[in-house]
């Protein structure tokens, strides 16, 4: 009687196991199916202007010299990354930005922008081998969007609106940004407001 | 039946579970502290520039944790520090999700999970198992039935995983309103 209990038990204890895996895998692909099928990696904040809205324009001077504009009608769409020489995790998304750069160029500025005074970004800029990308200091700039906190990211359409926005910790938030303006919806809103059947359709058109 | 046995097969399944899943919490904070940092950040319970030394905090207690729990003397010392700081954890992403500040990641460790109150929820389940050790006194337990226990507390963790999965499909489906 025991040996048969002992047997019991042993074939139960691996159906648990084999289940949990594949309720696991089950569980898994879900979570996968919702992170494509809406594009809310970076962590939106509400406040400043609205995904939808037009951008507030400025006419920046960049460090090198250069002239910045940010919003308006412009050939390309533009990422405006906030950051701070300080700020640990900015410096750990700089390899991104720069690949970034590389790869998107044929529809993306990138502007990075902080503030405080030059001198103390410049050694921060050779540091980290900046010099090729604009870079502003401008207070106006980050309470226009509302950034308290960083890394902060804006993307900006070719036609000045706020495409996507938010708190960037990882190389995989910055990604979500761009996939956000790529699914051409004008916002996460919108989207999520269509019937199923059209998500379905757009999801696998990705 | 004896109740001293099955008593201390609970305490060392328990002990396993969360001895599991504070090392995960641990190695999860460890492998990239700068994250860490950031995860922690976005609470807006720390002050900036405490951020850091807050995060090795955490770390140490977590790491402290662990080691009373496997050790038999201090069982039950390391149990309730568990608690202590599961409901700690609780009582920040509470604060956090009544403010509306619930698009952030949680940083528990485990799959990238949004806020809610389920988690609260989740803490304090965990804290009743870590309860539960704190007034069972550990006794001596032979070798076959510890291996068993030891077992158990794993598929127990396994089982866990699954539900954190599962916890944060539903915390995803929540904001973006749809569960169709």
């Amino acid at each position: 009687m025991t040996t048969t209990l002992l047997f019991i038990v042993a074939v139960l204890t691996a159906l648990v196991l084999i289940l949990i895996v594949m309720v696991f895998a089950l569980a898994r692909q879900i979570g996968v199916l919702f992170e494509r099928i809406t594009p809310v990696g970076a962590m939106i904040n509400d406040a400043g202007p609205k995904i939808g809205e037009a951008g507030p324009v400025f006419n920046l001077t960049g460090l090198s010299g250069v002239e910045v504009t940010i919003g308006g009608k412009q050939s390309k769409s533009t990422l405006v990354f906030f950051l701070s020489p300080t700020c640990p995790i900015c410096n750990k998304l700089l390899p991104a930005i720069k690949s970034v750069r590389n790869s998107e160029s044929n529809w993306l500025n990138i502007v990075l922008a902080s503030d405080g005074e030059a001198d103390q970004h410049l050694g921060f800029i050779h540091k980290y081998g900046l010099e090729d990308i604009s870079y502003v200091l401008s207070q106006p700039l980050g309470m226009a969007f509302r950034v308290s906190r960083l890394p902060f990211a804006v993307l900006l359409d070719a036609e000045g609106t706020v495409r996507a926005k938010g708190l960037i910790n990882t190389r995989e938030q910055l990604d979500s940004l761009f996939n956000a303006a790529e699914m051409g919806y004008v916002s996460i809103q919108e989207y999520v407001g269509q019937t199923s059947s059209q998500k379905n359709l757009d999801a696998v058109n990705l | 039946m004896q109740f001293d046995t099955l008593l201390n097969l609970w305490i060392t399944t328990a002990t396993t579970f969360l001895v599991l899943l504070f090392i995960r919490a641990l190695i999860h904070k460890v492998s990239d502290l700068v994250r860490f940092t950031g995860f922690l950040g976005n609470y807006n319970v720390v002050p900036h520039a405490s951020l850091t030394i807050a995060a090795y905090g955490l770390i140490a207690v977590e790491g402290l944790i662990v080691l009373l729990l496997v050790t038999p003397q201090f069982n039950q010392l390391g149990a309730i520090l568990a608690i202590g700081v599961l409901f700690l954890y609780a009582a920040v992403i509470a604060l956090n999700v009544a403010k509306g500040n619930r698009e952030i990641e949680c940083g528990c460790g485990g799959p990238a999970m949004l806020l809610s109150y389920r988690l609260v929820l989740r803490n304090i389940v965990l804290a009743a198992i870590a309860l539960s050790l704190v007034f069972s006194i550990y006794g001596p337990i032979a070798m076959t039935d510890t291996a068993v226990a030891v077992a158990c507390g794993a598929i127990l963790y396994l089982l866990y995983v699954v539900a954190e999965q599962l916890l944060a499909n539903l915390n995803q489906a929540d904001l973006q309103g749809s569960f169709q």
